[in-house]
């Protein structure tokens, strides 16, 4: 179920379960680096070897932001601007961060032709792409900020610099680009 | 594989037998795990067997109803991967109520799934998918994880003030080819790994691996300024590796003869990892998947620790082995500085003894005959003395001999020694060269006393004629005989126990896996047979 535009609606059966609650769990609550935050949902997407998992915080000031777990570590994102792109998700998060925004053109043609290994231009900097690949929508629960339906599919670039992950991910309906950085798990503290 | 050797040495119409009475111990895993392999080799008890296989899927005859405890072999509920309720072994998992616990779909083994990213679970004690078996059971990995191994999939391990459990494990086969220097070309060596998969209770994954000497801790990091080794840098050791095993649960669905890449930088290039981890105390790799068409996949970034045997050890929990090679090596330290003790015991007492010109004398050059020295007088029985013989200088390239005998007052031969002296010269690709050796010391010690005739006489030589030939005789020289039998001895014991330290602790300290074919994956002999006769 997901509430917007002032209604709830939802976005069919999915066929990939949710299962093994892990660390993260929607409905857990804590601190994150002295914030206070509540994981409000979770969108599972597979690609071809497997999966991943995508959290989605809110914090008590409204705003949120996206974890990913990926192979026991924990990253951060925050969205950054992609000019002449818009999407849900990039409206509707607030993690945008006009100090750390890249704010570059992408270019959805060449990107399809990126392979890993290569340097692709960001904002000022190069970013070495470690991965590439389709991916669809496995599953959801909880609240999120951005409409996901079943079997959506996107492609996916992650590309790496100076600590800092770039991902950029092209849906049907636009691409939005996040940088992440790594949690220190220990700067999670859960209230139970 | 302790199980299936035994139950293999006995005559088959015994095997049903005990293997029952294995199953009433408690040995169901590796029952389980040995019951293809004895059909393989008893096609005769193939009916039987698989009756035992199929009654261990299901659920044991406890009374015991279900229990959250995981403690000792107390049965859990858990649900297995078709949905129902059942009963089986407990299994300590390091996440707590929020792992999986659940028994294969193939064989019953009792299996876990801790990572909420864990995409696929092989069991390792039949190799299938346990989440999804195969219909025709042959879709198997060709080897097994032996169910007996000391270390393996739910073994814990300490690290950095840290409990960790090993959830999965790969192993590869390959190839690491590196440049030596000094011969000027790449050298390629053979090379086997087995890779341990960790989890912690915070989800954090990590890996250790084994390469057969040496044992490291390794975690994925984001570089700071990511590069790719070019293929033929030779500052960097590359890896080819094909995955040939894998048991345990993976974050990905790993395939037999998966490919990848490896590129280990032998010195960490500057500003690669973040500025405050100290570089210097890790390795650093770049690690490739290849896709099943051999294209690049992904890549990541590993950053290394080497493990000492002794941290592998604490961590597996061999306390009792640790400090039997402490001790051991303590052992050797000590009958090391005994050698030494001795050594330096026998220097200041020679130094303070005092050792007397008994008797001297010497050759005529360029004579052939004998010269007798004189007589020595030896006062007591057990008497050393030390005989000084030396040659005058000779040319280069040449060399003369000379020979001491010792007779008695009755004109036996007591004793004796030869020497021989030269001069020689020569070039190599350091430039000329020059060697001489012109004097020598013998020790001899007299079981009697009384006049002993000492006689020179020189000997071959190369000469045109023999140079002159000087004998001096010392005495109360130090004997060095009992310090040489109490090195010895030290030594001896300095060596074994150095060496039961590194072996006990190389030994202790390894943690390849120990893996057993997989005779299930094997062709049905009978099924074969039938196919081959005529109709």
């Amino acid at each position: 179920m997901h509430y917007n535009n002032n209604q709830w609606s939802t976005s069919g059966r999915f066929e990939h379960e949710i299962d093994a609650p892990g660390y993260l769990r929607t409905g857990r609550s804590g601190t994150l680096e002295d914030q206070r935050f509540t994981v409000a949902g979770r969108v599972r997407l597979g690609y071809k070897r497997g999966h991943w998992d995508e959290w989605w915080l809110s914090f008590e000031d409204g705003t949120g932001c996206w974890i990913e777990e990926d192979d026991g570590n924990y990253q951060r994102h925050t969205e950054v601007s992609l000019n002449d792109t818009h999407t849900d998700k990039a409206r509707q998060s607030d993690a945008m961060d006009a100090a750390s925004a890249l704010d570059f053109k992408l270019d959805t043609v060449a990107l399809a032709a990126t392979r890993v290994g290569q340097f692709i231009p960001a904002g000022n900097e190069q970013w070495f792409v470690t991965e590439t690949g389709a991916a669809n929508v496995l599953g959801a629960e909880g609240q999120l900020p951005v409409t996901v339906s079943p079997e959506q599919t996107m492609r996916y670039l992650d590309a790496v610099t100076g600590g800092r992950k770039l991902s950029i991910e092209v849906w049907p309906d636009g691409a939005l680009a996040s940088v992440s950085t790594l949690i220190d798990t220990s700067a999670l503290r859960w209230d139970t | 594989m302790q199980l299936l050797e035994s139950l293999l040495e006995m005559h088959p119409d015994k095997i049903p037998g005990v293997v029952e009475q294995y199953i009433k111990e408690g040995e169901l895993n590796s029952v389980r795990q040995a019951i293809p392999s004895l059909i393989h080799h008893h096609p005769q008890l193939r009916e039987p067997l698989l009756a035992i296989a199929e009654r261990l899927k299901q659920p044991p005859p406890l009374s015991a109803t279900d229990a959250t405890d995981n403690a000792g072999n107390t049965p859990i509920a858990a649900v297995s991967n078709d949905g129902t309720k059942r009963d089986v072994d407990a299994i300590e998992t390091i996440a707590g109520d929020h792992a999986q616990v659940f028994a294969c779909g193939n064989c019953g083994g009792t299996v876990s799934k801790q990572h909420p990213d864990s995409n696929h679970v092989i069991c390792h004690y039949c190799g299938c998918d346990a989440l999804h078996p195969p219909a025709d059971g042959l879709a198997r990995w060709r080897q097994l994880l032996d169910a007996r191994s000391q270390f393996t999939i739910g073994s814990l391990f300490h690290y950095k003030k840290r409990d960790w459990q090993v959830i999965g494990v790969q192993c590869y086969s390959g190839k690491i080819r590196e440049w030596d220097s000094e011969d000027k070309t790449w050298e390629t060596n053979s090379q086997n790994i087995s890779l341990w998969w960790l989890l912690n209770e915070r989800r954090e994954l990590a890996w250790m691996s084994d390469y057969g000497k040496s044992r490291y801790w390794s975690e994925k990091f984001i570089p700071f300024k990511p590069q790719m080794p070019a293929h033929d840098d030779k500052k960097v050791e590359h890896g080819t590796w094909e995955l040939v095993f894998a048991a345990g649960e993976f974050s990905y669905m790993p395939y037999d003869g998966e490919k990848r890449e490896s590129r280990e930088y032998l010195r960490t290039p500057v500003g690669l990892d973040a500025p405050s981890m100290n570089s210097s105390k890790h390795s650093y790799s770049v690690e490739t998947g290849m896709d099943a068409n051999g294209e690049p996949e992904e890549i990541e970034f590993i950053r290394s620790s080497k493990l000492s045997d002794s941290q592998v050890l604490a961590g597996i929990g061999m306390a009792k082995l640790l400090d039997t090679v402490k001790r051991w090596s303590t052992t050797s330290y000590v009958f090391a500085g005994t050698i030494a003790a001795l050594l330096i015991t026998y220097g200041i007492t020679t130094l303070l003894s005092d050792s007397t010109v008994v008797l001297e004398g010497s050759t005529v050059a360029s004579t052939r005959e004998p010269t007798e020295l004189g007589t020595l007088k030896v006062e007591t029985a057990g008497e050393s003395f030390a005989f000084e013989l030396a040659s005058a200088r000779f040319s280069a390239n040449r060399y003369a001999e000379v020979i001491l005998d010792i007779e008695d007052s009755d004109g036996v031969w007591a004793g004796g020694a030869e020497a021989e002296f030269w001069h020689e010269t020569g070039r190599d690709s350091d430039g000329s060269w020059t060697e001489t050796d012109y004097g020598v010391t013998k020790e001899f010690r007299f079981d009697n006393p009384g006049s002993y005739t000492l006689t020179l006489t020189p000997g071959a030589t190369n000469l045109d004629a023999p140079p002159q030939f000087r004998a001096t005789v010392r005495s109360h020289p130090n004997s060095f005989f009992p310090f040489i039998l109490a090195g010895l001895a030290a030594l001896a014991f300095a060596v074994i126990s150095h060496m039961k330290a590194e072996h006990g602790a190389a030994s202790g300290a390894s943690i390849r896996a120990r893996l057993r074919s997989n005779t299930s994956a094997l062709p049905d002999r009978k099924k074969i047979r039938e196919q081959k006769q005529p109709a």
